[in-house]
């Protein structure tokens, strides 16, 4: 048996970003330069000044993880994270291109090169939180409840909690979702980790 | 060598995604490594990629940078020493 | 329990895993020093797949040529094609299970930037659906682990009853985007690897896929798998070798040291790496198992290796033997560790594979032989 202790989001599209029944909404005025994900971590006042050194995925990821910090235990040894995806690592692999595709300015950049992999996404989280359970980067096409509860499910067999959680580009747009699971819920009425809670979850967020 | 120094600063800023850094919050002779601003092994080669681009000038790995990334000043003046560009 | 019932590999060594063997037992090796590749400036120490025989290969197997398949398409179609045989994986109690860090990533440099096949679900899909597999496959990307932690998501899967069977296959290619990467990571050697020597100086890359076919069963050769995270950094492993200590003691939790043949170790012969592998494998109180590393003979070849590595081996401990690491000569790591100077033979049941990749991932697997 497994449990949603809390769940984290992040929709470009509705300009809104927040955990369990906590939305807020980034006007015009607030959202930076095009930059959702960074407008996010300005208006929140996080203080890490790593993330600008990340890319897309790194920082929708961090964002996520950064709204349910509160929630993980103080034990991290057991704690993962398993993240799924529709576009892996695709933002810096366009971006490292962009540095080697003219012969005569080839210049690679290994800050860009080390996030064309997905999972430096959820290396950073580890790296931020200390955790040292499991962490597994995901790439399907689309969001399917019942693959996500299986394989985060089969994880947590040897942890104690997982972060765990689908994003995707929509219309170049950011929908992204992470849930803190676990074995042994800290709350009285938490609601079972399964694929219909998964899924009215996932509904709710992504409605337009 | 003030001038190369200003520009450096901002260079580094921007190559190295410093994004709430500004020229005035890097000291000429403060450690780039370690201590000072803190920057990693990535952001080591990151610094070399910017000496080759910007001015011409080849390292050929992190070690040879180490001495030379030691502050702002002391990379101005190998750059002012070593410039191709 | 969960029993490997049948796998391939694709490397410059060869078509199949008996072929690959052999030649590793004679200490040949797939790196080949060139000059100038991808239009980039330089030499490198690569292992390279002849293309022109694969595509022959190809030919015979399928009885049509690959013409309209990318090279890894074409690759991995011809491993699962031979791993599967005249196995049944049309049901829906098999799963497909794709490691690869880059896919097809040579489409970015045609400018192809739209194209499906730049998705890796896209590979897999496609993959799958050619053998007539009715369920969404399921692709990993973890960095350099990919390949190890496909095979322990499928035994997962068949653990936990959702699947009885599963074809776990990947692999990368060499591109100009990953020589270039890892070039500028100053990450790679222009020499044969030396791993865990005292003279190593970098990676060599390398291209392979390969394919293994698992299924439920009375027979266990699968024991138990970990995946671990250093927390350390994001391109370079833990000092304490934190996730790779971890990984390693909860798949030895119950397996008798002693009858361990051998570990079959990451290796891939940077400063780093190497000796973090050698404080892991100290620490695990394993000092006195012999240590493997294969990329002597096949370079690091990405989201093949931890499946590559894990095959041959495989076939190694069945055959009773031990194999030399290519490139190792003299201890270079801070820990007294026992790196394999030459083959050998062992009556062991077990292996242990060991992997590390970016991003602070670190994975272990337990084996057991045939019976």
């Amino acid at each position: 048996m497994s449990y949603i202790e809390n769940y984290s989001f992040i929709n470009e599209s509705k300009r809104t970003f927040g955990f369990d029944n906590n939305s807020h909404s980034l006007s015009d005025k607030e959202t930076v330069e095009n930059d959702f994900l960074t407008s996010i971590y300005r208006n929140q006042n996080y203080n890490y000044s790593k993330f600008f050194k990340m890319d897309f995925l790194a920082k929708n990821v961090f964002l996520l993880a950064e709204n349910l910090k509160n929630f993980l235990p103080e034990n991290r040894n057991n704690v993962g994270i398993v993240f799924m995806n529709n576009f892996a690592s695709f933002e810096a692999d366009v971006k490292f291109e962009k540095t080697i595709s003219d012969k005569n300015n080839y210049f690679p950049s290994p800050s860009i090169f080390v996030y064309t992999l997905p999972n430096i996404s959820t290396g950073e989280v580890c790296i931020r939180h200390g955790l040292k359970g499991e962490s597994s980067f995901y790439v399907l096409e689309k969001f399917s409840p019942e693959i996500f509860v299986n394989i985060v499910n089969s994880s947590l067999i040897f942890q104690d909690y997982v972060l765990s959680g689908w994003s995707e580009f929509v219309n170049s747009q950011i929908k992204s979702m992470m849930f803190l699971v676990s074995k042994f819920p800290k709350k009285e009425n938490c609601e079972k980790f399964d694929a219909f809670n998964v899924k009215k979850i996932f509904e709710t967020i992504w409605k337009n | 060598m003030e001038e190369l120094i200003l520009k450096l600063k901002n260079q580094i800023i921007d190559t190295l995604n410093l994004d709430d850094k500004k020229p005035e919050d890097i000291g000429d002779d403060e450690p780039l490594f370690g201590d000072g601003l803190g920057l990693d092994s990535i952001d080591a080669l990151e610094l070399i990629v910017l000496m080759e681009k910007n001015y011409g000038i080849k390292l050929k790995d992190a070690s040879e940078g180490k001495k030379i990334f030691v502050s702002v000043r002391v990379m101005a003046d190998y750059i002012n020493k070593n410039r191709l560009k | 329990m969960i029993e490997i019932v049948s796998d391939n590999i694709i490397s410059p060594l060869g078509f199949s895993t008996e072929e690959n063997f052999q030649n590793v037992l004679n200490f040949k090796s797939g790196l080949k020093i060139s000059d100038g590749i991808f239009s980039l400036d330089g030499n490198f120490c690569l292992s390279a797949i002849d293309w022109n025989l694969l595509d022959l290969e190809f030919e015979n197997f399928f009885s049509k040529r690959p013409s309209q398949y990318l090279k890894l398409e074409k690759a991995i179609l011809l491993t699962v094609g031979k791993a599967i045989k005249n196995i049944d994986v049309t049901d829906f109690r098999t799963g497909f299970f794709f490691s690869s860090t880059k896919g097809n990533i040579e489409l970015l440099d045609k400018n192809q930037f739209s194209d499906s096949r730049l998705n890796l679900w896209y590979t897999a899909k496609m993959i799958s659906s050619f053998f007539n597999n009715p369920n969404i496959p399921i692709v990993i990307s973890n960095a350099c682990v990919s390949g190890l932690c496909a095979i322990i998501s499928a035994c997962r899967a068949i653990s936990s009853g959702m699947i009885d069977k599963a074809v776990v296959f990947g692999g990368d290619i060499l591109t100009k985007f990953t020589l270039s990467g890892f070039s500028s990571l100053k990450a790679l050697s222009n020499k044969p690897c030396r791993p865990f020597d005292i003279e190593r100086n970098g990676l060599n890359l390398g291209e392979a896929v390969s394919a293994m076919v698992l299924k439920k069963s009375d027979s266990e050769n699968y024991i138990a798998g970990s995946i671990r995270q250093d927390a350390y950094h994001i391109s370079s492993p833990s000092k304490t070798a934190e996730g790779a200590f971890n990984a390693l003691q909860e798949v030895l939790k119950n397996i008798d040291k002693n009858n361990i043949a051998f570990i079959s170790a990451h290796g891939t012969a940077t400063i780093f790496n190497d000796e973090m592998e050698a404080t892991a494998i100290s620490k695990a109180e394993l000092s006195e198992v012999p240590i493997c590393a294969l990329k002597g003979y096949f370079g690091h070849t990405l989201g093949a290796a931890g499946l590559l590595e894990t095959i041959l081996s495989y076939y190694a401990l069945n055959k009773g033997v031990i194999l030399k690491t290519l490139g190792f000569e003299d201890l270079g790591v801070s820990k007294k560790i026992k790196v394999t100077t030459k083959n050998d033979t062992t009556d062991k049941q077990y292996f242990v594979k060991l992997i590390s990749g970016f991003g602070g991932v670190n994975a272990a697997a337990v084996f057991k032989k045939k019976n």
